[in-house]
């Protein structure tokens, strides 16, 4: 079909070879637009800029909460835990001697009784994993994955919910 | 302070950063929600998610890229996606055709308001359409990939949106007063 005669059935309403034409004319398109007064009407009828309501900027400034911890802040917070926890052990056993002693004594018999039921247990998934390098891999991937389902998840817990005005 | 320096703070987790962007481009993206949904209620619903969505996803903003524009591309799919949750008005049954001149003549007197309401009667896609092409001037192959359609299907789409908004207007002028 030709511009000229594609033009007039176009304006005059929907005709499928037409706007075969159309598709793949960019003058037609052109043309089309430049003739309609609609394209003018609508123009015209542009809406003047509307203030922002205040609420909008506040709702996702009140919402809006830093992703990243600094791993400075983190390592310092470790740091800190560790030198309290050596700190609070080497006091009690200064201050009461024979009461840290027989308690180590508890914590050693009660760790040699953990260790060795750890050890039980351990047994068979170290027999089906160390011991078979296919099941290892496989084990690590699944662990890969899980890591990966919990970040999106993380990730998706952070995405905004609707306020309720 | 630039964007670049905004978004860095940003980055940062520095809160001046969302403070100045939001305050730079918050009017054109609301303007532009606001164009597309044609009610303020969503139109707030939008731009916060607009902002919400920039702020969570800023890895994927290329540095050197213009910010608004990024942001502009979010508004706009943003309002697709709540018009394609909308349910749609359907289309009443068209006037019959009348001379072109006679019509034009007859619709360029209608004002303002009548035009943004009748452009509010129509599905959603089309005031989109309508809306992306002669209020924010946007390309055609840019109003195409908004709505996810070819570039020739956008052309067919937009001559049908302005014949629908015609028929539209048409049916304001009233049925009974010659055109
Ligand atoms: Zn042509």
């Amino acid at each position: 079909m030709r511009c000229e005669d594609a033009r007039p059935l176009l304006l005059k309403g929907q005709h499928a070879e037409a706007e075969a034409h159309l598709e793949s004319c960019e003058i037609c398109f052109g043309w089309l637009e430049a003739h309609d007064p609609i394209v003018a009407v609508l123009q015209a009828a542009r809406p003047t800029l509307s203030p922002v309501p205040a609420s909008v900027a506040s709702t996702v400034l009140a919402r809006w909460q830093p992703h990243r911890v600094s791993l400075g802040m983190g390592i310092a917070a470790a740091i800190a835990l560790s030198v309290l926890g050596l700190g609070l052990s080497a006091l009690s056993i200064l201050a009461a001697p024979a009461l840290a002693a027989s308690f180590l004594a508890s914590v050693s018999d009660l760790a040699a009784i953990v260790q060795a039921v750890a050890a039980g247990l351990l047994a068979v998934p170290r027999a089906l994993l160390f011991d078979q390098p296919l099941g290892l891999a496989a084990f690590t991937a699944a662990t890969v994955a899980a890591c990966a389902l919990w970040a999106r998840l993380y990730q998706q817990s952070q995405l905004p919910r609707r306020t309720v005005s | 302070m630039d964007d670049a320096e905004a978004i860095d703070l940003l980055r940062q987790g520095d809160r001046r950063g969302p403070q100045v962007l939001m305050e730079r481009y918050q009017m054109s993206v609301y303007n532009l929600s606001l164009r597309m949904l044609g009610n303020t209620a969503d139109a707030e619903d939008a731009t916060q998610e607009v902002f919400f969505k920039a702020f969570q996803r800023l890895e994927q903003f290329r540095t050197g890229e213009p910010f608004g524009a990024w942001l502009q591309g979010i508004a706009r799919h943003q309002a697709i996606d709540m018009i394609r949750r909308r349910r749609t008005i359907p289309l009443a049954a068209a006037e019959p055709s009348r001379s072109l001149d006679v019509e034009a003549a007859a619709i360029a007197s209608l004002d303002r308001a009548q035009v943004q309401a009748a452009l509010r009667q129509l599905d959603g896609r089309e005031q989109a359409l309508l809306v992306l092409r002669y209020w924010e001037d946007q390309p055609i192959e840019l109003i195409a990939r908004t709505l996810r359609i070819s570039e020739g299907a956008a052309k067919v789409a937009l001559l049908r949106a302005r014949r629908a908004l015609k028929e539209r207007l048409e049916a304001r002028k009233g049925t009974g007063r010659a055109l």
